[in-house]
Parts: structure tokens; C-alpha cells; sequence
């Protein structure tokens, strides 16, 4: 019901900007196609380069930053140079030239990265395509410690290229897409034929198409244009910038979305647990795979869980406290003036400025941040009475803890949740704590993620697909597919045909 | 869907404003023992103690506040003693109940109604019967030790975990009082110089003390209570062959066997197997050689008459501490159940002990 | 939107957290006053008297091929008839639903906030059955397995019992020192109350016949429950204490004390919350199903809120959790009557449509 909603909202806001953004790209009239059309579509773009050719009547236009030089220079300088006018149609009607007939073309043409060559008989298109580009390095947000450390990059062709190069099969099919009515950023999508199933890739596409928004910079922002709850807090799409999260995925029966420009892949459908899972599962031996992943949740419950029972137990049961804590805990509380549930929130506050504070600086700056926060609020938010240092305890396991889950898009949502919850503990104790997880749950169950359940293997159930979420089973186990994929080929290893 | 969160949260912000239940750990006066001594006229003189933090404390040393009233009930007397402090006194970490004998003696149930009905109270909570006053001896101070409150608890703990008393915590004195086929029994505790010693068990008839039994005889009758699993105890006998010997890790296990007689009297085997590390041996016998078998001959022996001559006391005091008559009920119809008067048939029961001991090792010493 | 069909299992477990609820914290008290001596053996016949009650419920399902029951009573029966029985039905259900609620505020009010309002406690819970409830059943069904989970995964705790529990403290006596056996049943009755209303989830159901085998699943769920902790609290309070003590689960989990956490019953207590809060959601959930038979038009959603809003009003009257109780009483009773009559008139209508068809 959401989701047509949202796509009925998607429509409307889509008709009206069309009309103002059309005569942007599109000719005011149509005219004979000529260079001057052209060079007048291009008009104060001061970085178009123009080339002209007078014995020879040809007019190249080109951006020169998006050329190769090499390139260029190869296969439009250096046979026009050699050339008579009588052996021009021969030269041009070697494969790599392109007859193009359309202006709108022809300018998309040039701004993909080709040059135009304009000559009495038609416009000629040839790519040579090769900007400047970062070189494929290893993850910053997701490295491994065994496993490929390749990742994306910002380059759809690059990006593409790593997962043909693993993926050596015809059935990997890649559908484009344009999204952003001036940036036209590419989009493809790539899905294995006979192992995903296509609603899941219809669903994905009309999505894409349906996207009316004017500029898409990274695929981060993409899923938040396509997911089926817009205003929920947990995202609904893994985003990976590995290509063996990728193509893994794509492995289960899942669809891969890479667009231009941004280095992180979406993944789609996707069950909250798999933001819990990490690349290095796999490649350690799967008991120590298991123990990590336990690890994990234990984490995961750590960071949701610890400061607020410190909250609800300090300000409604000290019951609960065993004997031998209680007086320590009692000894340091005395000296702090505020509730608990204030001083609770003033640390996780300050915990929350530093990590932002350490993630926008330099690594060096940030460093120093690290110290200066370690010790004012270690040692002499203490000292002064400001928190009581079982708090900071409870405090940085919780942090740290948040660390450990390896998606940043989660352990944001979950610092989120963690907030009202420290709030609610403080109101009502594990009475308020319990009310929110009972929120939480009710909004889980009820997202989806391309429609297929969120909270999947756990809820509808389906015990069969625990050893890949709640453990890492050995890979023998692993002959079947995820549920959640709803693939028509079931079994790993043998395609049904 | 945002909107409906929104609402939600905005109605439990605008609920939140009352919440005068606060129990914010710096604010409260937990109390760690309380203890109750008999006054004149069915009234009891409570005694509790509050440990401070060294924060509020005078010289900056942690203390326990102590506060004294007289009162006819527990809870009057805390709402006397409120009066007296600056902080909220609760009641949920109350670790011990201390009664003095005298009190004891007079009836504790009269007084023990608001342990069961304040769900802040811990069935937990030891319960422990002190020689004289339970009042003087938590406000004492033992300069040898902690804090004295802080002292006691962690002596009870202590002997609780190691088996070596049986656990009388409220739960399991309600239990046995409740339970018709068993007396409830509390441990007792007493000054000594310097220092707060377990002087032995206190013995029920329904809430009122009747006897206590010995510290020597206490391990007798952890045997006859419950199964040990990690206890140690020392014997000792005029016998050569076995002066003294003390076990750690005893292992026990104790069954109760009714038998009913032709003429419908009953009668009551108690077996007793008992297993154990030797630690210290003194006697002229050679415990690595075959002797051992006569060693633990002896030690079964030695354990049977004297665990008879503590169920010979009990029988006297018509206090069935250990639980017989649960065995006996188990061998009777509801009917005859309810017509016998349990502790008269128990006073009379011919009871035979048989205990076999069993050596498992005896140290590094090799004779 | 509730197109997608519930899955079997988690009907089972729906029936089990509808079933299962504070009643667990009172139940050996119950048994143990009302039964007496080993009392707790008399969940058994009590469970045979609901699994009987369930074979009902399935018949009618079989008889009537998975049609819901309004349509079977739409049938035969004439709306001007039927409008009353729905009325009816949509006050006891939404009345359950209310008191399940209240009951839990008003223990929670008398463990941990004495001074704050019971009002203000079952607000909270009120505001998130309605978040639960207009989710539709089957997000509900989602969001149940993950509750149940969360309160099965609590059975290990029964290790930690075994080293106090005797058999011994058990006696040998049948029932003895009971009091009203009848009255008894009533009170178990309402223990093991809320499979009934499986009856409404015909039309969301498989198509097959094999869910009506997880209903009893459900139910043979809860009994396992209800035993495990009857049979401990007896075994380790004994029959005489029981009697005694309002809320004996509570000071079951009151004895437990881990190294870093004592006296976990007010934790796991509120965890209860989420039983209450299914099993609320569940009787809410049907009286919407009722009333939105009436009021074709209105959206289902707005019945839920005003079923709340006037239950609340009506709920505010019992003052104290005796009362409630009481309440309560009757309402089982009128529970009861429902859970065996109505699946009974069931049957005779498909029965009657059956020979009416034939003759026709």
C-alpha cells in the first residue's frame, strides 16, 4: 500500500518539473541538423573544444577532458591528417564511426565522451571516452582482512568490468537506466538470469525508472529514493563497495543496482540481518565465522541495551543490583548532581559529538581528538563529578560495540533507536525500555524490502536460512538458496533449465 | 506512519511528567540488615543499617548509618526511622534478617507478614538467629574486619556457598514453615571476642525456636538434609586409628526409607553415602595401604551414631528439621495424614542410620 | 494488503502468546488454591477440554471449506438478528482485550510505581496495541514470532530451579484441600483462553487443512509452558506456600541471581509485556473483525480506535486487580460459552445449507 503511495506521489511530482526541464536538453525546434545547432546547443560551454579540417570539410567537436588523448590522437587526428577527401567515405566507414542523424544525440554523444565529427554527408560519432578516474583500491568503510581487496569505484565501466571479470557468465544480465533529469547519471542493474527472480528485478526497475529527483550523487542516495518505506529509520538496502559482497549477493538471487559516479552498490531485497554479516565470515574457518557473527549481536544488544538498564536500574531498580556492584555503583552516582537518564544522555551526546568531530577531520587532527576526548571525559568528567564512571564503562562498551556492526548506514539507525531508549528508561524504567523495543519490533515487522519481509529467516520463519544469519554454517551447508530471493533455481550449484 | 510515531511520542513525553516512583540509587537509603529483637509487650526493637558511601560519609570513610527503634511491626518501625534519616529508606537489598533469640523463641510469624507482601523484599534474604541481641551485634563494630553489616552478609554467603550450613535464606524458612512435613530451621550466629562466629543451627516448631544445635554437629546435619556436593567437614573419635581426619569435596547423598510395620507403626532408614578427599589424617593407620577400608569403616560408623544422636535431639524437641516427614506423608493416604499429629509420631520413630563412606584420595602424602 | 496467506507456524504461535499471558504469573496459585494438592495435574484435562474445543473449531472449518464465519452466518441467518450477536461479541472481545491490559498495569503499578497511575501504564500499552493491531494480521503474525521467541527462549531458566526443586514437596495426595473445583475451572479455563479466536483467521489461513493441526500445536505449546511452571512452582514452593503467595512466578524468578544481575523478575516481568500486548491485540483484533461487519464502510482501523477509546472508559471502573479479576470471571464465562457455542451454531447452519442445498 506504501509503496504505491509513494509512487503515486513520485507521479504527480513528476509532471510538473518535466515541462520546466525540457527545453533544456531538447532542440526548441526542429531544424536541419547542422554543426551550428549544435555549436549553438553548446553555446558559453567554454571547455568545448573545436577542431576544423577545411580541406577535408570536417568539423570536430569534442570535450577534451573527457577525451583520451591517446585516443584521439589515434583514431581521429592522426588518419584525418593522412587522408584525401576521395578516401573519406572509406575511413568512415570503418566500424568504430558511428552515422548519427539526431541532434539530441549527437550533443548526448558528446557529452558521453565523443567526438562529433561533422562533414557534408552526416555527423559521425566515435568514443574515445577516457577521463581521468581513480585507480581501484581497497575499501576505507569496509576492509577485510583476508579476502580481495578490490573495490569499487566511482566508474560504472570500471565497476562493471570487476564483477564480469568474476561473474564469467552470459546469464549476469545488466539493464541501464538514466536517473537525474540534467545529470543524466547512469544506472544499471544487474541481475543472474534464472537465479533471480524477476519480479524482484521488475519491481527494482520500475523503481529506478519511477525516480523523480534532479541530481542522484551517490548510491547511498539512491536507495533512499527507491526504498518501499521512505520515512522509516533502518535502511532497507544493503550498500556494499565490495565487489564480492556484490556479486555474492547476486549469487543468492538478488539484485545488484551500480550507478555512475558512486563507488557503493545497492542491494536489493534485503533482510536486516545481512547488515550484520561481513565479507570475512566467509573467508575464516566457519567456526571462527560463527563466533564472529555471534559476536555481532551480542554487540548489537550491547549497544541497544547497556546504557539504557544502566539508566532503568539506577533510577527505578536498584533491585536489581547484585551486592557486590552496588556499592561501587552507589559510591560513584553520589558524587553526580544530575538524574540519570541526564547524564546518560550528556555522555552519549558528547560521545556522539566526537565521533563527528574525529570522522570530518583529518586522520592525524583526529587523532588528537581521540586523546583530548578520551581524557576529559575518561578521567575529568569523573573527577568533577560530572558522570559517574560506571556510566563511561557502559557508555564506551556501548560505542564500541557500535563498531563492531560492520554497515554504517545500521549502526547509525541503531544509535538512533538507542537514544529513545535511554529516554524511555529514564521515564519508565524497563517498563519505558520494554515499550520501545516493542515499537521497534512492530516497525520491523512491518517493512519490507522490495516487498519481500525485512526481518525475513526470523520472522515469517524460516529455520532454513538460520545457518547463514545467526551462524556462518560450513559450507556444506550452504546447497540452498536464501528464502528471501524466492529464486526459481533453489540449489546452489545445479540451474534447473 | 510518521505521523502516528510522532503522536505516540509525543503522548508518552506528555505522560512522563508523573513519575514520582523514582528510585535513584544516590537518593535512597538501601538498607543491608535489619535486625529485630524482642520488646515488652509483643513489640521488637529494630535495629537496621544502612551502608553510606564514602561521599556522604564523615573522615571519609565508609560507615554504615545505623538506626533503632521500638515499634509493634517491622514497618512501623521504618516509618519511624525515616524520620531519622535523609534518604528514602527501601527495602530491596535487604540481605539479612538478624532475630534475637529471645524473639525467636517468642514467634517470628507475627512479624514476618510484610517480608512475603513487599514484592521488594528477596525471598533471598538469610535469615539468621543471633545469640543474644540481634541489635548489639550489628551495632558493633569489629575493627578486625569490615563493616560489620557488610561482614555478616558476606560470612553467610560465604558458608552458604560452601555447603557447610544449609542455606536458610526467607524462601526456604516460609517453605518449611508452610509445608507440613518439615520444620523450618534458621542458622544462628553469636559474638565471640573480637569477631561474629556461626555458633549453629536454630531448630522450628512452626515459627517459634526450640533448640539450637551445635556448630560441631552442624555438618551431621547438613548430611541429613540435603546433598552435598562440595562440602568439607572434620571428625574426630578416641579411636587410635582415627583422631581427627578432615574431607573437602564431600560428596553426599542421602535417601530416606519409610517402612511401615505390620502393626501400622512406621519406622525410618536413612542412608547416608558419603565420598571425600582426605586433607589432614592423624591416626595410626596407613591410608594408602588396605587399612583405608578400615579407616573408612570407622569414619561410616562414627558418622551413623553420631548423625543418630542428633536425630535423637531433634526427636526430643519434636522438630523435624531434615524433612522426615515428607518421606512419611509420601508412604500415608491423605486421611491418615491429616490424622496424626506428625510431631508426636516423629518424636517416637525408630530411626537407624547407614552410612558408607568412601575415600576417593587421600593428598600427596603417601604412607 | 493482507493478501499474503499466515504462515502455519506462526498461527501456532499466535495461539500460544494469545493463550499465554499474566495468567502464567498467577497459575500455580490458582491451581494450587482451587485444586489443591497437585492441582497442577489438572492443566492436563483442562488441555484435553480445549484440544476437544479446537476439533470443534476445525470441523467448522472443514465443514465449511475455509469460509469465513460471517459469511456461513450471513448465509442463513438475517443481518437484523445477526447485528445484536456481533454486538455482543465486539463488547465481550473488546472487554477482554481491555482488562488483559489493565490487569498487567495494575500488577506492574503494585511491583514498581505504588503512586503513578495505573491510567498512565496501560496508556503506553494501549498505544502500542493500537501501532500493533491496525498493522493488520499479518505484520502481527510477524511481529508475534519475534515476541514469542523472546518469551520461549526464557524455558532455560528452568535449569536454574532444579537444585531447589524436591520432589518430595510434591506429596502424594490428589486434590486435596481444594476449594471450589468448579470455580477452578473457570479460572483455568481462562488461562488457556484464546484460541477461540482462530475462528476469525479462516480467510486468512492456507488453503489447506494442514493449519488446523498448528492450532493444536499452539496450544500444546502453551500446555507445556503452563506445566513446566506449575510443576516447578509446586516442587519448589510446595502445594501450602502456593496458596500464599499472589504471584509465585515472580518470586520463582526472584530466587535467581546471576553475577551480574539480581532479581531479573522485574525485567522479565516486563517482558510480559509482550504477551499482554499480543494477547490484547488479538481480542482487539477480533472485535474489529465483528464490528467491521456492521459498519462495512467505516474503516477498519477507526473501529480499533473506538473500540479502545470506549473500552477505556469502561475499563477504568474495576479499581483494583481483585475487581479486575472478578471481572474477569465473568467474562470467561461468557468466553466459554462462546468458545463452545458459537463453533456448535456453526456447524447446524453448514448443516442446515447443506440439506437446503440439497433439496434446492
Amino acid at each position: 500500500m506504501f509503496s504505491r503511495l509513494m509512487k503515486s506521489i513520485l507521479t504527480m511530482a513528476r509532471q510538473k518539473p518535466q515541462q520546466q526541464t525540457s527545453h533544456v536538453s531538447e532542440p526548441q525546434a526542429p531544424g536541419p541538423l547542422s554543426l551550428d545547432r549544435v555549436l549553438d546547443e553548446f553555446q558559453d560551454c567554454t571547455d568545448l573544444a573545436h577542431r576544423n579540417y577545411p580541406i577535408l570539410q570536417v568539423d570536430i567537436i569534442y570535450f577534451e577532458h573527457l577525451v583520451d588523448k591517446q585516443k584521439f590522437i589515434n583514431n581521429v587526428i592522426i588518419p584525418l591528417e593522412n587522408i584525401r577527401q576521395e578516401e573519406l567515405g572509406g575511413l568512415l566507414r570503418q566500424s568504430q564511426f558511428k552515422l548519427e542523424d539526431d541532434t539530441t544525440k549527437v550533443v548526448r554523444g558528446i557529452l558521453d565522451g565523443n567526438a562529433a565529427l561533422f562533414l557534408p554527408q552526416g555527423i559521425y560519432l566515435i568514443s574515445v571516452y577516457g577521463p581521468e578516474k581513480r585507480a581501484i583500491e581497497s575499501s576505507q568503510t569496509e576492509s577485510t582482512i583476508v579476502g580481495p581487496h578490490d573495490a569499487f569505484n566511482e566508474s560504472l565501466d570500471t565497476n562493471l568490468s570487476i564483477i564480469r571479470r568474476r561473474v564469467k557468465s552470459s546469464r549476469l544480465k545488466v539493464k541501464q537506466f538514466e536517473v537525474g533529469e540534467i545529470f543524466k547519471t547512469k544506472v544499471s542493474l544487474l541481475y543472474i538470469d534464472e537465479i533471480a527472480n524477476m519480479d524482484f528485478v521488475d519491481r527494482m526497475s520500475d523503481r529506478i525508472r519511477s525516480i523523480e529527483y534532479s541530481a542522484v550523487f551517490d548510491g547511498s542516495m539512491l536507495v533512499q529514493l527507491i526504498e518501499d518505506f521512505p520515512s522509516t529509520i533502518f535502511p532497507l538496502f544493503l550498500t556494499s563497495e565490495r565487489p564480492d559482497v556484490a556479486v555474492s549477493k547476486l549469487n543468492e538471487g538478488r539484485v545488484v543496482v551500480i550507478m555512475d559516479q558512486s563507488p557503493s552498490v545497492i542491494v536489493g531485497p534485503t533482510t536486516i540481518f545481512e547488515f550484520f554479516t561481513s565479507p570475512d565470515d566467509y573467508y575464516s574457518r566457519w567456526a571462527v565465522g560463527t563466533f564472529l557473527r555471534v559476536l555481532r549481536y551480542v554487540a548489537f544488544v550491547l549497544t541497544l541495551t547497556l546504557t539504557s538498564m544502566y539508566v532503568s536500574i539506577t533510577t527505578y531498580h536498584y533491585e536489581m543490583i547484585p551486592q557486590n556492584l552496588l556499592a561501587s555503583m552507589a559510591e560513584s552516582r553520589s558524587r553526580v548532581p544530575f538524574p540519570p537518564v541526564l547524564e546518560a544522555l550528556m555522555m552519549e551526546t558528547t560521545l556522539e559529538l566526537l565521533r563527528e568531530a574525529g570522522a570530518r577531520l583529518p586522520s592525524k587532527i583526529g587523532q588528537t581528538i581521540g586523546i583530548v576526548g578520551g581524557i576529559v571525559i575518561g578521567t575529568a568528567a569523573v573527577e568533577a563529578g560530572f558522570t559517574s564512571n560506571i556510566l563511561i564503562i557502559a557508555v564506551a562498551m556501548s560505542a564500541i560495540a557500535s563498531f563492531v556492526i560492520p554497515s554504517y548506514t545500521m549502526s547509525g539507525s541503531i544509535r538512533i533507536i538507542r537514544f529513545a531508549l535511554i529516554i524511555l528508561s529514564g521515564m519508565l524504567g524497563n517498563f519505558g525500555f520494554m515499550f520501545g523495543l516493542g515499537l521497534v519490533i512492530i516497525h520491523l515487522s512491518k517493512l519490507t524490502s522490495l516487498g519481500a519481509p525485512y526481518t525475513l529467516p526470523l520472522a515469517p520463519i524460516k529455520p532454513a536460512d538460520w545457518k547463514d544469519i545467526f551462524f556462518r554454517g560450513p559450507f556444506w551447508m550452504f546447497s540452498k538458496r536464501p528464502k528471501q530471493s524466492r529464486t526459481p533455481n533453489e540449489t546452489t550449484n545445479k540451474m534447473k533449465k | 506512519m510518521p505521523r502516528r510515531l510522532f503522536l505516540a511520542a509525543a503522548l508518552c513525553l506528555l505522560l512522563a511528567g508523573c513519575s514520582q516512583d523514582q528510585r535513584i540509587l544516590e537518593r535512597i537509603g538501601y538498607i543491608e540488615t535489619a535486625a529485630f529483637d524482642a520488646a515488652p509487650e509483643d513489640k521488637l526493637e529494630a535495629t537496621i543499617s544502612m551502608p553510606l558511601v564514602t561521599q556522604f560519609a564523615r573522615d571519609a570513610k565508609t560507615t554504615d548509618e545505623l538506626l533503632e527503634t521500638t515499634a509493634t511491626s517491622p514497618k512501623e518501625a521504618k516509618a519511624a526511622l525515616s524520620l531519622r534519616t535523609s534518604r528514602i529508606i527501601v527495602s530491596g537489598q535487604i540481605r539479612t534478617f538478624m532475630f534475637g533469640e529471645a524473639l525467636a523463641r517468642r514467634g517470628l510469624w507475627a512479624h514476618m507478614d510484610t517480608f512475603l507482601r513487599d514484592p521488594s523484599i528477596s525471598i533471598r534474604t538469610a535469615m539468621v538467629v543471633v545469640e543474644g541481641k540481634a541489635g548489639e551485634i550489628i551495632s558493633q563494630e569489629y575493627p578486625r574486619h569490615t563493616k560489620t553489616a557488610n561482614y555478616i552478609n558476606k560470612l553467610l554467603q560465604k558458608e552458604f556457598n560452601k555447603q557447610s550450613v544449609p542455606r536458610t535464606a526467607l524462601h526456604q524458612f516460609t517453605r518449611d514453615y508452610f509445608d507440613d512435613g518439615m520444620d523450618p530451621i534458621a542458622i544462628m550466629i553469636k559474638e565471640q571476642e573480637k569477631d561474629i562466629t556461626i555458633s549453629g543451627i536454630a531448630t522450628f516448631q512452626g515459627d517459634k525456636m526450640i533448640d539450637k544445635l551445635p556448630w560441631k554437629d552442624v555438618y551431621l546435619f547438613s548430611l541429613l538434609y540435603q546433598n552435598l556436593s562440595q562440602g568439607e567437614f572434620n571428625l574426630t573419635s578416641e579411636d587410635p586409628d582415627l583422631k581427627s581426619i578432615s574431607f573437602r569435596a564431600v560428596k553426599s547423598k542421602r535417601r530416606i526409607k519409610i517402612l511401615k510395620g505390620s502393626s501400622g507403626e512406621y519406622e525410618a532408614d536413612i542412608y547416608l553415602k558419603v565420598e571425600g578427599g582426605v586433607e589432614e589424617y592423624i591416626g595410626n593407620a596407613k591410608l594408602s595401604t588396605p587399612e583405608r577400608t578400615k579407616v573408612e569403616k570407622l569414619i561410616s560408623e562414627q558418622i551413623s551414631t553420631e548423625s543418630l544422636r542428633v536425630i535423637k535431639t531433634l526427636q526430643q524437641n519434636h522438630t523435624d528439621s531434615f524433612g522426615m516427614g515428607k518421606y512419611v506423608r509420601n508412604k500415608m493416604s491423605y486421611k491418615e495424614w491429616k490424622e496424626t499429629d506428625w510431631h508426636d509420631l516423629f518424636s517416637q520413630m525408630p530411626v537407624r542410620v547407614h552410612c558408607s563412606f568412601h575415600m576417593k584420595q587421600f593428598g600427596t602424602y603417601f604412607d | 494488503m493482507d493478501r499474503e496467506k499466515l504462515n502455519r507456524f506462526h498461527i501456532a504461535l499466535m495461539v500460544f502468546n494469545t493463550q499465554n499471558g499474566i495468567v502464567l504469573f498467577t497459575l500455580p496459585r490458582l491451581t494450587a488454591r482451587y485444586f489443591g494438592t497437585n492441582g497442577w495435574l489438572m492443566l492436563i484435562p483442562m488441555f484435553l477440554f480445549v484440544t476437544l474445543n479446537i476439533m470443534l473449531i476445525s470441523a467448522v472449518y472443514r465443514m465449511g471449506r475455509g469460509k469465513s464465519v460471517f459469511d456461513i452466518l450471513g448465509a442463513s441467518v438475517p443481518r437484523f438478528i445477526l447485528i445484536p450477536l456481533y454486538v455482543v461479541l465486539w463488547a465481550l472481545f473488546s472487554m477482554i482485550g481491555c482488562l488483559v491490559i489493565r490487569q498487567y498495569a495494575l500488577i506492574y503499578q503494585m511491583l514498581i510505581f505504588p503512586t503513578t497511575s495505573d491510567m498512565v501504564l496501560k496508556m503506553f500499552v494501549d498505544v502500542l496495541v493500537f501501532l500493533y493491531v491496525v498493522k493488520g494480521i499479518y505484520t502481527m503474525s510477524k511481529a508475534n514470532v519475534i515476541f514469542s521467541l523472546l518469551l520461549l527462549i526464557q524455558i532455560p531458566l528452568a535449569f536454574f530451579f532444579i537444585r531447589e526443586f524436591d520432589l518430595a514437596r510434591l506429596t502424594p495426595f490428589l486434590f486435596q484441600e481444594g476449594t471450589d473445583m468448579i470455580e477452578g475451572f473457570i479460572r483455568l479455563y481462562g488461562a488457556y483462553m484464546g484460541y477461540e479466536l482462530c475462528l476469525f483467521l479462516f480467510p486468512y489461513a492456507e488453503n489447506n487443512k494442514r493449519w488446523l493441526k498448528y492450532i493444536h500445536l499452539g496450544n500444546g505449546i502453551t500446555m507445556f509452558v503452563f506445566w513446566l511452571v506449575a510443576f516447578l512452582a509446586y516442587g519448589f514452593f510446595g502445594h501450602k506456600t502456593l496458596t500464599h503467595s499472589s504471584f509465585p512466578i515472580l518470586n520463582l524468578f526472584a530466587y535467581l541471581r546471576f553475577p551480574f544481575i539480581e532479581r531479573i523478575q522485574y525485567f522479565l516481568f516486563s517482558l510480559y509485556l509482550f504477551s499482554v500486548l499480543h494477547t490484547g491485540g488479538m481480542y482487539y483484533w477480533s472485535s474489529q473483525a465483528v464490528m467491521t461487519q456492521i459498519f462495512r464502510r467505516i474503516s477498519w482501523k477507526l473501529v480499533v480506535f473506538l473500540s479502545m477509546a470506549a473500552t477505556i472508559a469502561v475499563g477504568m471502573i474495576p479499581r483494583s486487580l481483585i475487581e479486575v479479576e472478578s471481572w474477569f470471571r465473568y467474562l470467561t464465562i461468557a468466553q466459554l460459552s462462546f468458545s463452545l457455542g458459537f463453533p456448535l451454531l456453526l456447524i447446524l447452519l453448514l448443516l442446515l445449507q447443506r440439506r437446503f442445498k440439497k433439496h434446492a
